[in-house]
């Protein structure tokens, strides 16, 4: 991936900082969600040591619920600070050595609640082996960020958006997909276009009855 | 006897589901709904006091409830709750339809406050 030498710092555009803000705005709700949970199994704990009979309500089994409420949810905020802190390491160099699967599967992760709230369904497919690209990788999950909102843009509740890994190390190809027909040229492909140029890739849309992608080619 | 009966409305089902286990421990009758359509068919077969809605639900938004609540049920008192408390999280016209909003992580003494204040000035 031979990135284009104008531009000096990606991660710091308008556009840029906007992705960053939708990515993080996501999550951090996202984060209050579980401590929120977590804060009212921890209240409802108390109440039940605070009422009249607490050696007949706090029973094993309740103990049990309560603690593995509290374990899920912690798990659940680690896994998101995880995705998160990766995520923002990704601006520390404009040009690194990163793997694609990984990429592609924690940015999907990331901005999975985005597509949910359209009861949209995301599913994310790895190549078999890794492949690795060159070059920064924030600008290329701003690009397939820039892919995923033009197709969610029109899609519906009930379909279904994919992103998968293609090609091999000397082809590399990600394809971000919905199975609902739609044309390029009713797509804002606009931002697309610029952050493929960016990250010196290329893109293709490809639509039929059933499906549109958004093909992205790397060399 | 409970004192109101109240609906909260969050995708987050354990969320809800502790507290309303947590209201019924203060003699306030809750019931929970994850989604939208939910929502309005219980409000449809029970009568509530108060709504407790998150603005930001999968599908159905947490507007798009709003309005239909606003619509059908006007003396129903309907409380927004937000992650943030601004921002695009809750754009201020849509917190001006709601009677009255809480940010999450929201403590019960401060809802059952809320709710009470609410249905006051009902």
């Amino acid at each position: 991936m031979s990135q284009n030498p104008d531009r000096k710092d990606p991660a710091q555009s308008p556009t840029a900082l906007a992705f960053f803000g939708a990515v993080t705005a996501s999550v951090s709700h996202e984060l209050n969600n579980v401590i929120s949970i977590v804060d009212q199994t921890a209240g409802l704990l108390s109440d039940l040591l605070a009422g009249p009979d607490p050696a007949s309500t706090l029973t094993a089994e309740r103990l049990e619920r309560i603690a593995t409420s509290i374990s899920t949810q912690t798990e659940r905020g680690v896994t998101i600070i995880k995705r998160l802190n990766t995520f923002a390491h990704t601006t520390d160099e404009d040009r690194i050595d990163f793997e694609l699967n990984e990429t592609v599967s924690n940015l999907a992760e990331l901005v999975r609640r985005l597509a949910d709230r359209r009861r949209v369904t995301l599913t994310v497919e790895s190549a078999p082996l890794a492949i690795t690209l060159s070059g920064s990788p924030f600008t290329f999950q701003e690009l397939l960020f820039a892919c995923f909102q033009a197709l969610l843009e029109h899609a519906e509740a009930g379909n279904t958006l994919h992103f998968s890994v293609l090609g091999s190390d000397t082809v590399p190809v990600v394809a971000v997909a919905c199975d609902r027909p739609q044309s390029a040229e009713a797509m804002d492909l606009g931002k697309v276009e610029r952050l493929a140029d960016l990250v010196g890739g290329r893109f293709t849309v490809i639509s039929d009855d059933t499906h549109t992608a958004i093909e992205l080619h790397f060399s | 006897m409970s004192k109101w009966h109240a609906l909260l409305i969050d995708d987050e089902e354990e969320l809800v589901s502790t507290l309303v286990e947590r209201l019924a421990y203060r003699g306030i009758e809750a019931r929970y709904a994850v989604n939208g359509p939910q929502a309005l068919e219980l409000m449809e077969n029970h009568p509530f006091d108060v709504v407790l809605l998150d603005l930001k639900l999968p599908g159905m938004s947490g507007s798009e409830v709003l309005a239909v609540i606003k619509q059908k049920w006007p003396g129903v008192p309907v409380i927004m709750i937000t992650g943030h408390g601004g921002g695009e999280d809750a754009p201020m016209s849509e917190l001006a339809r709601a009677h009255d909003c809480l940010t999450k992580p929201v403590s019960i003494e401060i809802l059952i406050a809320k709710m009470e204040e609410v249905l006051a000035t009902r």
